[in-house]
């Protein structure tokens, strides 16, 4: 047993993230008689995680570094505000481990795993290392401290066409490249490092072999401080746009149960070998002979997190929470089990005929698909603003049902329901991946997207739902909800009603 | 009386037949449509047809762009995003698309500039690195020619659909 036997009670949490997760962490938190604090940028003031909280603090109008990536602050913040406990949530100060240390010397629980895990875990090339020695089976490539140019052509030429470059500090799919010609490598080495250096100011990168065929497949695991190291099954992310996940499931399709025992077990390896404390991810890539290798682990909650939730009934921000509290986990490995299946669709505030550029502007309206199995973490509320400062994810549909296909079923018609009416998003998109064949089969390759780029063209509307549109647009002039007053003259005096009147003086 | 209005930036043609409180009949496309209004509800409009098929569409008016006198509405049918324009006076012809001319494709921040006035380029080439939402967008060359003006330096936040560059095209 480990030297922290003794428990603390969390009373009030402060949640040093924004959107949807902060949200998300509140609700648990409220469930379990905890006090939130939530933070907000200026400009945030009328979005959901500035408003939910039981208190709420302003951390001004400056950039990221200013506000959600200022350590110090945060910790200001917290003390200020009694809080006993902060919640990093996935993103910003999540993995830095600088920070859970700055937390835990001014006396406050940080909820997430030790420093020296963070610290081991989020560098990519110390990791492989680690688990290299772990004996945990990794992909070939250059993981060193050379990082001249010349020098990493040199060894790309030796790992061989098609590799990644990887930002070594990264995550989320920021500084990295997919290089396909040695002509190349140069530019988009360059690219990656200044996208490593503005998303996480360390400019180091990695690069390795690239699997053609590859799944991403990922564990999720959770330990307590009492030696229990469990996992919670798999979750299968292989289909993103640009490195970014867009749909996870859970279970993955493509897994017989040997294999998907073997590699939660494996999981549990890694997590007993490093002495982890948390919730925690272990990421895998999956190649089509079966065989699997440790890509990274994050050791933070993740974006996807509700599908393990889904199936396996676990509240994973309470587990986190009694974890730091320093509690026993409430389960037993041998409680969890698979239940089901649960699909994640992320809305994203971008245009996918566009080259996924990023849509920014004004939310009229957010409708929120309702049901039985259904789940929409949402960060966003009617009338908000959508800026380029921000990740574009506005929300996620999780759907679970009895079985993948009636999962299936269930997202497409829940994705109808989801509306940000103002907002160009890719809800549409993710609309014509769930009808796709393959898709169905569960043939979900890492590049299911480019290779099915064709078919997931938008094919544009028919004349039939043209025209129920424009049947409503000339039926209905007034269905406008907050407009203002003035747009309420343009209304009358433009072009709506004058259509009417001049049509029925013609 | 024929109507035009911009759906998803294409222009579509609709010709009114009859329109009254709860019931319009129009052509478009060479087709004739009626439809009955069941009633509106929060921007959730029910429509019936002449088969009594029951459709719902959602509809909301936009709320004007600063600068801007073009009137905007999003309607939602069977889960697919119409966006419809009414174009205003004195709205600007957009310039994207035109050889030479290279436009921001959304607000961002310009992070390195990859071309200097009077360089030959040839299509595709990248010409200018912008950073949005955490995100590097290259933009590229459209066509073949010579780098006639930069418009903004490194460092610069550009607004969506602002002039980045002008290309002077070449012929082969």
């Amino acid at each position: 047993m480990n030297s922290k036997t003794t428990s603390r009670k969390i009373k009030k949490v402060l949640i040093a993230n924004r959107g949807e997760i902060a949200v998300r962490i509140m609700e648990t938190c409220q469930l379990m008689g905890i006090k939130t604090v939530g933070l907000y940028h200026l400009e945030e003031k009328e979005l959901p995680h500035s408003l939910l909280g039981d208190e709420s603090v302003c951390l001004g109008e400056g950039s990221l570094h200013d506000t959600y990536l200022n350590g110090d602050k945060i910790v200001e913040v917290a003390l200020e505000k009694g809080a006993d406990a902060i919640h990093p949530g996935y993103g910003f100060l999540s993995e830095n481990a600088a920070f859970s240390k700055k937390v835990r010397e001014a006396g406050i629980l940080f909820i997430g795993p030790q420093a020296e895990t963070m610290t081991l875990m989020g560098d990519k090339t110390e990791s492989k290392k680690a688990m290299e020695k772990l004996g945990v089976p990794i992909i070939p490539g250059y993981h060193g401290d050379n990082q001249e140019d010349s020098f990493l052509k040199e060894e790309a030429q030796k790992i061989g066409y098609p590799l990644l470059i990887k930002a070594s500090a990264g995550g989320g799919g920021k500084g990295m490249r997919v290089v396909y010609e040695d002509d190349l490598f140069i530019e988009s080495l360059e690219s990656a490092r200044r996208e490593a250096h503005n998303a996480f100011g360390n400019d180091k990168v990695l690069i390795e072999k690239y699997i053609e065929n590859p799944r991403h497949i990922e564990v999720q695991v959770l330990s307590s401080c009492h030696g229990e190291h469990f996992h919670l099954f798999e979750r299968e992310c292989s289909i993103q746009r640009r490195h970014q996940k867009i749909i996870e499931e859970s279970p993955s399709p493509a897994l017989e149960n040997d294999l998907r025992l073997e590699m939660c077990k494996v999981a549990v390896q890694i997590t007993e070998g490093i002495q982890y404390e948390g919730a925690g991810t272990i990421e895998y890539i999956l190649d089509e002979d079966g065989s699997f290798y440790f890509l990274e682990m994050n050791t933070r909650l993740q974006v996807e997190h509700p599908i393990t939730e889904m199936v396996t009934g676990v509240d994973l921000v309470k587990s986190q929470i009694e974890v730091a509290e320093g509690r026993k986990l409430s389960f037993k490995q041998s409680d969890l089990e698979q239940k089901g299946h649960a699909i994640e669709a992320r809305i994203y505030a971008e245009n996918p005929d566009q080259d996924f550029l990023p849509s920014v502007g004004d939310i009229v309206t957010v409708g929120s698909p309702k049901g039985s199995g259904v789940r929409f973490d949402c960060g966003y509320q009617d009338g908000n603003t959508v800026s380029i400062k921000y990740d574009p994810m506005l929300a996620k549909l999780i759907c679970w049902a009895e079985d993948r296909d009636t999962a299936i079923s269930k997202t497409k018609i829940s994705l109808k329901q989801v509306l940000f009416a103002g907002l160009k998003t890719n809800r549409q998109y993710l609309q014509r991946i769930l009808d796709l064949e393959d898709f169905e089969k569960g043939i979900t390759f890492t590049h299911f997207i480019p290779k099915h780029a064709e078919d997931l063209e938008d094919k544009g509307p028919t004349n039939n739902e043209l025209a129920l549109a424009i049947a409503a647009h000339f039926l209905c002039p007034e269905k406008g909800q907050r407009t203002s007053s003035q747009e309420k003259v343009d209304q009358v005096n433009g072009s709506s009603w004058d259509l009417l009147s001049n049509f029925r003086n013609s | 009386m024929k109507k035009t209005i911009i759906i998803n930036e294409k222009s579509i043609e609709v010709d009114l037949l009859d329109l009254r409180p709860e019931e319009i009949h129009f052509e478009f496309e060479g087709e004739k449509y009626k439809f009955n209004l069941q009633i509106e509800n929060c921007g959730k409009i029910f429509l019936k047809d002449t088969n009594e098929q029951n459709s719902e569409v959602c509809g909301y008016k936009l709320p004007l762009k600063s600068g801007m006198t073009t009137k905007s509405w999003h309607y939602i049918v069977n889960g697919r995003d119409l966006f419809f324009e009414l174009a205003g006076r004195g709205k600007k012809k957009k310039k994207s698309d035109q050889e030479g001319h290279m436009l921001s494709p959304m607000p961002g921040q310009v992070i390195k500039v990859l071309v200097k006035e009077g360089q030959e380029v040839n299509k595709n080439e990248p010409l200018i690195v912008l950073e949005a939402m955490k995100m590097e967008h290259t933009i590229r060359s459209n066509c073949k020619g010579m780098v006639k003006k930069v418009f903004f330096d490194q460092g610069d936040l550009v607004g969506g659909e602002v002039e980045l560059l002008e290309l002077v095209p070449t012929k082969d």
